[in-house]
């Protein structure tokens, strides 16, 4: 009887084991890598007879195979939907694809510039609400269609657009010119009451620029956005360069490059850049300037007489990239010189572009607001104090310390 | 249940592993929605509180060495005062372990098991309960330790490893809603620190009568500690956690963690130690239900209650039609639960216990 107990006891963890093993380890709802149709990219655009049109780039199966021709572009599967949601238009398409979508490696979500001044807060709360969406997938305004930014998205240094993708946004940290904007810190900026979101901005279709009769200076060669880029030879039509501002869930204006540098320099995102200033020790030339992260930006933000002040302090490094004979004199009393030539003009600057940010967009992208709060006792006060509607009314000061170390190789 | 001894280590490793499954399990999401930016603070004050209260139990139960609640109840009462505290807590573990167990398993099928039916998941965890409690306390209380340093090194690696997320502006306004939200409405957050409850039965469990002292503190400010860190760091990772209902706080957190281009999703180990954690957490709490149903009706062998009790909480976990019931029941119902079976009823029957011992004068009870 012992004996039979004992059998049966192991009999029944045996069934046990063997029931757990095949429900909990895939083979009861089988859905291999071969079963999914990866989507790299997502485009959201206003659709002509139906409420969105939806747009996916797949990778194409086995994309990434060794036996495919090296330096050629991967092929990638381009579909579009007309669809009322997010959600619906996923699940057309996945009537028309024959394996199931999956978002776990999107990399870029495109929003064309139509529906982002339309408000895009339901799309990114659905897009949040997935599991299968990571929180560093990119969010992109683009200028044109998100359609044909996608289509014209086509790497030439990679093979994989996937990596194509993934490695754009990086470029922030040696230009400075977008801004590293992903779902997580939209999403964040969109639920908190105190800032606003911004994306990175791109265009799809390289714009005819209108020939300027007079020469650009050195220091309005980087206020450019998405689609103004001064390529003369290039293959692939879309581009990310500059900023989406949004105010809430509504694009309400855009940041060139250069404003970008300065928006990344007060929200602590900053790399390294390069800008040129007027040189002042020669006509009709310019200088140069490697700028480096140095310390955390500062911004010290109070009520005064009722109304929001906010004081940034700026600390950065450079090293002169121009140099010529002249360089032979850059003595510390001129190197002190340039220092504050350099700070006077970040500071001016800054000080345009915040007041830009304040009084033209109204919209907090930096994060005054969270530096203003500490000065509020409770959430109450600061909910009354409406925050959005005040920030226009914000005075602005800023202070940059840049320590120039030196020029790179030649130096003085 | 009763002959079975803990050391002061085990003991400690039971009450941290309640907390840190509590903190897994989103109550720290609870404490922020009812205390906003405030949490952080309110944490702190109830940590003092908690202090306090637990050196007040712990003078209570000075007079009544190596005895449990129920001992103190039958003292006070008779064995009436002393079922009606055993089916008290009974249900009380029963029932928001079958809470708390279908929670996680709701949370587990929303991020990875989504083809699979809610029963199999939940099945899958009674199977381990009902396995691992047929070894017993002691068993359970040593695989505890063996989980447990796992355990904390990955929820610090978490709040570490988003350290560059991190903006603390996120705890501004400092009194959040306001100070009586903050002080008064907010000590209901009290719940959180519902680990307290396996102290009152710890007397006669201990290997020594009077480490008992130690144990309690000890647990009480590591249980303290580690709230105040997970708050202090949902609260600076996302602004949004103030007003919107999300799923496990602490595994969107691990969703953000990347080292570089190389190392990043690194979320699917994560859930595989918590899910370890989860399953020694529930083990634990079964095992004190069994504890209390064997000493208020004197049975020698647990098995038949054992599976009795799983059949019970496999069935309860599986009521509730949503996640929304769940978090009901987990912030309005299980919070009034704890403070008035922890915070009160338990208390009380102490005080009167002691009230009663000192009218007689008799000397220090002890457990037989």
């Amino acid at each position: 009887m012992k004996k039979v107990r004992k059998f049966l006891l192991y009999f029944l963890v045996f069934c046990i084991i063997s029931i757990l093993i095949f429900s909990l380890s895939g083979c009861y709802s089988v859905q291999s890598i071969d079963d999914l149709a990866y989507v790299v990219a997502l485009g959201i655009d206003i659709g002509s007879t139906n409420n969105l049109e939806i747009t996916i780039q797949l990778t194409f199966p086995n994309s990434s195979d060794s036996s495919s021709t090296s330096g050629e572009a991967a092929p990638t599967i381009i579909n579009s939907v007309e669809c009322s949601s997010i959600n619906s238009g996923i699940s057309l398409l996945n009537s028309y694809i024959s394996k199931e979508i999956n978002l776990s490696h999107c990399k870029v979500i495109i929003f064309s510039e139509a529906i982002a001044n339309r408000g895009i807060g339901q799309e990114i709360f659905t897009l949040s609400n997935q599991v299968q969406i990571r929180p560093d997938c990119n969010i992109i305004v683009s200028k044109s269609s998100a359609k044909e930014y996608i289509t014209n998205s086509k790497p030439e240094l990679e093979n994989l657009v996937a990596k194509y993708y993934e490695l754009t946004p990086y470029s922030n940290e040696y230009t400075g010119h977008i801004v590293n904007a992903t779902i997580s810190s939209f999403f964040n900026s969109l639920s908190a009451n105190y800032s606003d979101p911004v994306a990175i901005l791109g265009n799809g279709n390289k714009l005819n620029l209108p020939s300027s009769s007079q020469n650009t200076g050195p220091e309005d060669e980087f206020n450019i956005v998405a689609g103004q880029n001064p390529l003369t030879s290039f293959n692939r039509k879309s581009e990310n360069l500059g900023v989406a501002v949004f105010k809430q869930d509504k694009l309400v204006g855009e940041l060139t490059a250069f404003e970008s540098v300065l928006h990344s320099i007060l929200t602590n995102q900053f790399e390294s850049t390069v800008i040129s200033i007027d040189n002042p020790y020669k006509e009709n030339s310019s200088i140069d300037i490697a700028l480096y992260y140095h310390k955390d930006t500062k911004i010290d933000a109070k009520l005064v007489n009722g109304a929001p002040y906010a004081k940034s302090t700026v600390y950065l490094n450079a090293r002169l990239l121009s140099v010529d004979k002249s360089s032979e004199s850059l003595t510390p009393n001129k190197i002190k010189e340039l220092e504050g030539l350099l700070n006077s003009y970040l500071e001016q600057a800054m000080l345009d572009y915040q007041y830009k940010t304040a009084k033209i967009y109204e919209a907090d992208i930096d994060g005054v607001g969270k530096n203003l709060i500490k000065n509020f006792k409770n959430e109450k006060e600061w909910s009354n104090y409406n925050w959005s509607a005040n920030y226009k009314n914000t005075f602005f000061d800023v202070q940059v310390k840049t320590n120039i170390k030196s020029s790179f190789l030649l130096s003085s | 249940m009763n002959n079975v001894k803990l050391s002061n280590l085990e003991a400690i490793g039971l009450v941290l592993i309640i907390i840190i499954n509590h903190i897994i399990l989103n109550f720290s999401k609870s404490i922020i929605s009812n205390t906003g930016s405030a949490s952080a603070l309110n944490i702190l004050f109830l940590g003092i509180i908690l202090l306090l209260f637990v050196q007040f139990l712990l003078f209570l139960f000075k007079h009544f060495s190596g005895l449990d609640i129920l001992d103190v109840s039958e003292f006070l009462g008779g064995k009436t005062l002393k079922i009606i505290t055993g089916i008290l807590f009974m249900s009380y573990f029963i029932v928001f372990t079958s809470v708390l167990l279908r929670s996680f398993s709701e949370n587990l099928k929303i991020i990875y098991l989504d083809k699979l039916p809610i029963i199999v998941i939940v099945l899958f965890f009674i199977f381990s309960i009902t396995f691992a409690n047929k070894l017993g306390i002691k068993t359970i209380a040593k695989v505890n330790l063996l989980i447990l340093p796992v355990l904390i090194f990955c929820i610090i690696f978490v709040l570490l490893a988003n350290s560059n997320n991190y903006d603390f502006h996120g705890l501004f306004p400092l009194l959040g809603s306001g100070v009586k939200q903050t002080f008064i409405i907010g000590l209901s957050n009290m719940f959180a620190f519902s680990s307290i409850s396996i102290l009152y039965f710890f007397p006669p469990m201990l290997e020594d009568d009077k480490s008992f002292r130690k144990i309690a503190r000890i647990s009480t400010i590591l249980s303290v500690v580690l709230f105040f860190f997970s708050i202090v760091s949902f609260l600076a990772l996302f602004p949004f956690i103030r007003n919107s209902e999300e799923i496990m706080a602490l595994y969107l957190a691990t969703r953000y963690i990347e080292f570089g281009r190389f190392f990043q999703r690194l979320d699917a180990i994560f859930l595989l130690v918590w899910t370890v954690g989860v399953i020694s957490y529930l083990c634990i709490a079964v095992s004190l239900a069994i504890n209390v149903f064997k000493k208020i009706s004197n049975i020698s062998d647990h098995n038949g209650i054992l599976y009795c009790f799983s059949g019970i909480i496999y069935l309860i976990s599986l009521i509730s039609t949503n996640l929304a019931q769940l978090n009901y029941i987990e912030i309005n119902i299980f919070k009034y639960v704890v403070l008035i079976l922890l915070f009160g009823y338990c208390p009380l029957v102490l005080i009167f216990a002691n009230i009663k011992k000192r009218l007689r004068g008799g000397k220090n009870e002890k457990s037989t």
